[in-house]
């Protein structure tokens, strides 16, 4: 199982991504703390300016929550996620809904975080492409709304 | 009626503050206080409510009075509203984080009472609270709805968030945001309340410091980088996409053109990266107008958010269309002004409807 943690907005705009690899002795710990999580009980919360902007991705599941509602269970995972996941070093905002066709203009990861090892840029388009099908009408909506932004308005 | 040099906000505050101290001084504001009409900006602002014979909600209604703050520390735990430790006219008590955001929040008060007659962020004397060392590490600034929060950053990228007056600035407008027009936070409606809250964040350091349109650096965030990134600030009104370019960060992904426009799922529809957009705008709109942007550009997009017309899902287009006809009816429909705002907009690529 692949758990992938997007952490966007904020003051700043700036987008942490953290991925991590279930396979191996821990993951049957893994899937008790993702099937921990209330995939099904999203609830709207009216967003609060500046305050972060959650996507978590696992095992077919995908969650947005913003940052007030990531408490209890989806904090755990969260936060374990951060530590023992792979943090790829802060990225476009642009990166994560380009998945398809492949995102262009990558910044590099060659200079990784100061307390963060080097990921694979390969690692992340793998995560990217195995990001489960199930997003897809998520995606699709805004795709509809990209081609009414891409001309001048008038 | 007489006028004074000193606002009354300040008169109050020194009518109460300082009685014991400077008697003289307090007696002194205590009389300008009682026979003191309301500030020029508040009266015209009443006016012009009276005049358009309709509501105008979040219009400053009263003469503004001085700001009610109140500081919290969190002790970076995340839990609200924390410890109180400074409240209105206390003095300091050597923490760094809670000056800057005792003086960031009076400076806030003091440009949107100067420049627009506006009393705190509902235009009600609103208390101002605040809470400082909010979590551990933590590197962000966020309004919660009832009060502005701020973390100390991580030392490594970000400093302290209230060492920026313009993050300040930012926070508390996104108060008079919802108190106003309330732009709902999502797409291009969350864009504008973004770039809204980084028009008058701006506005307020400008102000402070006696900044014209020409002279100001229009950066929002200049000082929380840390001397180890590659940029000036988090944000540039003036350049959007040009604030850093670092190794870590990658580069300011901020458009400057709706041929640009970022369409993402993250960040709320890319609500910090598509204020590139009319932050530019109102930018260009500033300069060409010259001098104290609140005074201009400023005051058409105050105008346009306290008149109370705008939807919650309102678009650039629709509201780049309401800063014109804002323009129009303050500085009349052949003014400059209005020929900059509008000349603005299409220079970022929005088309203002006639």
């Amino acid at each position: 199982m692949r758990i992938v943690v997007s952490r966007s907005g904020g003051f700043s705009g700036l987008t942490r991504r953290w991925v991590v690899d279930t396979d191996g002795p821990e993951s049957s710990d893994w899937h008790l703390l993702v099937d921990a999580c209330p995939w099904d009980e999203q609830v709207d919360d009216p967003p609060q300016p500046d305050r972060y902007f959650y996507i978590i991705v696992a095992n077919a599941h995908e969650a947005r929550l913003p940052e007030q509602q990531v408490e209890g269970p989806w904090r755990t995972l969260v936060d374990r996620v951060r530590s023992a996941g792979n943090p790829v070093p802060p990225t476009r905002p642009i990166d994560l809904p380009e998945l398809d066709p492949p995102a262009v203009d990558r910044p590099s990861v060659d200079s990784p975080a100061a307390d963060s090892p080097a990921v694979d840029p390969s690692v992340v388009e793998r995560a990217e492409r195995e990001l489960p099908e199930d997003r897809a009408p998520v995606h699709g909506r805004r795709q509809e709304e990209a081609r009414d932004g891409d001309q001048p308005r008038g | 009626m007489r006028h004074y040099i000193l606002p009354p906000y300040l008169l109050q505050h020194l009518a109460t503050a300082a009685d014991t101290r400077l008697p003289a001084v307090a007696e002194a504001a205590r009389a300008a206080l009682r026979d003191d009409e309301p500030v020029h900006s508040g009266r015209a602002a009443r006016q012009e409510a009276e005049d358009s014979g309709r509501a105008a909600p979040g219009m400053a209604t009263r003469t503004p009075r001085g700001p009610q703050r109140t500081i919290f520390d969190a002790g970076q735990a995340e839990e609200l509203p924390g410890r109180r430790v400074r409240g209105e006219g206390e003095p300091e008590n050597g923490d760094a984080a809670v000056t800057e955001a005792y003086d960031g929040l009076g400076a806030t008060y003091a440009m949107f009472a100067d420049a627009f007659g506006r009393a705190s962020i509902d235009g009600a004397e609103l208390p101002l609270d605040a809470t400082v060392h909010y979590g551990h590490r933590y590197e962000n600034a966020f309004w919660d709805g009832s009060r502005m929060v701020f973390g100390d950053g991580d030392g490594e990228i970000f400093h302290g968030f209230t060492k920026s007056i313009t993050v300040l600035g930012h926070e508390l407008s996104h108060g008079v945001i919802q108190h106003t027009t309330n732009l709902t936070y999502s797409g291009e409606s969350g864009a504008l309340n973004e770039s809204i809250a980084d028009v008058f964040g701006v506005l307020v350091e400008q102000h402070l410091h006696r900044q014209e349109a020409s002279s100001a650096s229009w950066l929002v965030g200049a000082e929380l980088f840390t001397d180890s990134v590659e940029g000036v600030a988090l944000r540039s009104m003036k350049a959007p996409g040009t604030a850093y370019d670092d190794d870590l960060l990658g580069r300011d992904p901020q458009p400057a053109h709706m041929t640009s426009f970022v369409v993402t799922t993250e960040d709320y529809g890319g609500v910090h990266i598509n204020s590139g957009i009319p932050n530019r705008a109102f930018c260009l709109a500033a300069e060409e107008i010259g001098g104290f942007a609140w005074q201009g550009a400023g005051r058409i997009w105050y105008d346009t958010i306290v008149r109370g017309d705008l939807a919650p899902t309102t678009d650039f287009v629709t509201f780049a269309s309401a800063t014109v006809t804002a323009a129009h009816a303050r500085f009349g429909a052949a003014s400059r002004e209005r020929a900059a705002v509008a000349s603005a907009w299409k220079t970022v690529g929005v088309q203002v409807t006639p």
